[in-house]
């Protein structure tokens, strides 16, 4: 009896069983989970949640506080903190995941052509990967808004230029610990073109350190992008992003200050959420740091 | 002076060079390829005039109408001699801007520094020493909350709740460190504090297991004496590192806190010049917080020594 349990939950307990129990167990994995699975849900049925228009308010009800018609208040426009809140949350998880999206693509590509390529392309993209890591990013990001001027689009523009460097420098350490080992080196020698060596051999070697900084990486981004519309450099009015409505919050603190806790709170939580989720990721999914 | 230092010092300076073409090389051709014209729109603003002579003396003034490149290696040429340029609102030199708004944001960012190091590697010491209790586990969520929240979400919350509420300190303003200097300190300093009590954590967990610690024990060393000398030392190089890497994060943060608390710093110029389209100021800004950037990171590196003399430089 005693010794039957085991290996019946032994044969139970395939691997994807484990992960799966394994991910129960983190706690952060699931907090964080919780919290990005919620604000997403937000986000697609914003026009259901939402009620009032995000955009127009009614100046009669100019700085209402919480509570009655408005949960979170309105603003200076008299328009509904909490509908401008829920429609943030597109722009908020949009610019995240675009731009998320275009640091992975060019990261990739570049990590792939570095390490599998060599020479000169490793050197060029190193060295370039490099001076974009040396600098401030969200200062990089605000010389360049400088220059280009304000604008949700640009803001997505300047956190795609900076946010590719560490999925690049990933990208070409796991291809270079690849290359040259056997399987790779049999597939070479049954005729496997580089294609097919990169999309067979390579690319799932990736994928989990990829999930994982991606996840952190759109907290990251979803933060910088916050903080360049609160500079007044990001999304511009009436876009109801959370770093700009704080903006406006800032210039009235005495009088209303529900204009900045809830927006805040709205970054702090998404931020917080993906940074959650993707700690979580690594203790799951990164052999190296499992327990 | 350790051999080879002074070479470790020159091939890092050297390294610094890319970074500052690169930034430069950006900004300038990213100014060039984006449809509008600053200086026009400039010259409307400053001299209420859409005159098209206007915007062609001013041009001629500043010489805009050389080619690109040549702009470029005149400019680089000046910024190696010190000489940044003349700003286009106040025409006063940029790097005589730069270097009144710096000891402001030299103070804050050292006593955020100071916060961070403070509140970050006692918290993690006791967490390592404890862990797995209750103790651990809320030093664990208070780091987590530490990195997640927006830096100038927790300004605005201080002030409301600090200065608008309690009345205990001035909302905004710059003066004395008390009462001026504590919640931009604080705003700036919490996020790195977070950071360096994670780390603190780990890489004490990681060195108290060590044999020269059971040793220290063994002797029969003050708790005290195991825990700050022998075995915090030894812990300290990762969180020297990553004091390093959170500096840029810390210069960031310092732009966006000086606007939150209206602090007179080089962030708030930088700013003020962006909505001025003071293009030289923007740049000399961009250009002297890389430069303190690279020379606070080549401290960091330097001080490895100094924590490991086993580490050489060459």
């Amino acid at each position: 009896m005693s010794a039957a349990v085991p290996i019946r939950a032994a044969i139970r307990t395939g691997p994807r069983r484990s992960v799966w129990r394994r991910a129960r167990r983190l706690r952060n994995l699931t907090i964080g989970g919780l919290i990005v699975g919620a604000f997403v849900l937000v986000a697609i049925l914003a026009p259901w949640i939402a009620r009032h228009n995000p955009v127009r308010g009614d100046l009669n009800d100019y700085l209402q506080a919480p509570g009655g018609r408005y949960w979170f208040g309105t603003d200076t426009f008299g328009r509904d903190v909490f509908s401008r809140i829920v429609y943030g949350a597109r722009i908020s998880l949009g610019v995240g995941i675009a731009v998320q999206a275009s640091a992975l693509t060019i990261g990739v590509v570049l990590g792939l052509l570095s390490g599998f390529y060599g020479r000169w392309a490793d050197n060029l993209i190193m060295r370039l990967a490099e001076i974009i890591f040396a600098f401030p990013g969200l200062l990089f990001a605000i010389a360049i808004m400088a220059v280009i001027g304000p604008s949700l689009y640009n803001v997505f523009v300047a956190l795609g230029l900076v946010s590719w460097t560490s999925l690049a420098r990933v990208v070409r350490g796991a291809v270079l610990a690849v290359k040259e080992q056997e399987f790779v080196e049999a597939a070479r020698a049954l005729g496997a073109s580089n294609r097919r060596i990169i999309v067979r051999h390579l690319l799932p070697n990736i994928v989990a350190p990829a999930i994982i900084l991606v996840t952190l990486g759109i907290g990251g981004a979803i933060l910088a992008e916050a903080s360049l519309s609160f500079l007044g450099l990001g999304a511009q009015p009436p876009t109801p992003s959370w770093g700009s409505m704080l903006t406006v919050g800032r210039d009235y603190l005495t009088e209303a200050p529900w204009l900045s806790i809830y927006p805040g709170l709205a970054i702090f939580l998404t931020v917080m959420g993906f940074n959650l989720l993707g700690d979580g990721l690594r203790d799951l999914l990164d052999p190296r740091m499992r327990v | 002076m350790r051999k080879g230092l002074p070479a470790f010092i020159l091939r890092r300076l050297l390294l610094a060079v890319p970074v500052f073409i690169g930034v430069t090389l950006v900004t300038f051709v990213l100014m060039y390829i984006v449809p509008g014209d600053p200086v026009t729109v400039m010259v409307e603003e400053k001299m209420a005039s859409t005159d098209p002579t206007a915007a062609r003396l001013f041009r001629e003034k500043w010489g805009l109408n050389d080619p690109l490149a040549v702009q470029y290696a005149k400019f680089l040429w000046n910024a190696a001699r010190g000489d940044l340029g003349l700003s286009f609102r106040s025409e006063q030199p940029v790097l005589t801007a730069i270097l009144e708004r710096f000891p402001a944001t030299a103070k804050l960012a050292a006593a955020a520094l100071g916060i961070a190091i403070l509140i970050g590697i006692p918290l993690g010491i006791l967490a390592a020493l404890r862990q797995n209790t209750a103790l651990d586990a809320a030093a664990i969520s208070l780091a987590a909350f530490g990195v997640s929240i927006p830096n100038f979400w927790l300004g605005l919350l201080l002030i409301y709740v600090v200065a608008v509420e309690l009345r205990w300190l001035p909302p905004s303003g710059y003066g004395p460190a008390y009462p001026y200097l504590i919640m931009p300190a604080i705003t700036l300093g919490t996020g790195l504090s977070a950071v360096i009590a994670r780390l603190t954590r780990s890489s004490m967990l990681e060195v108290i297991r060590q044999d020269y610690v059971r040793t220290a024990r063994a002797k029969g060393l003050a708790e005290r004496r195991v825990v700050m000398t022998h075995a915090l030392r030894n812990a300290s190089i990762p969180i020297v590192t990553i004091v390093g890497v959170q500096i840029s994060g810390l210069l960031s943060g310092a732009v966006i806190t000086e606007r939150v608390f209206s602090w007179p710093g080089v962030g708030r110029l930088l700013l003020d010049s962006i909505g001025a389209r003071d293009l030289p100021i923007v740049q000399g800004c961009v250009l002297f917080i890389a430069s303190v950037f690279i020379l606070l990171n080549l401290v960091v590196d330097l001080s490895y020594a100094w924590l490991d003399p086993r580490i050489r430089y060459d």
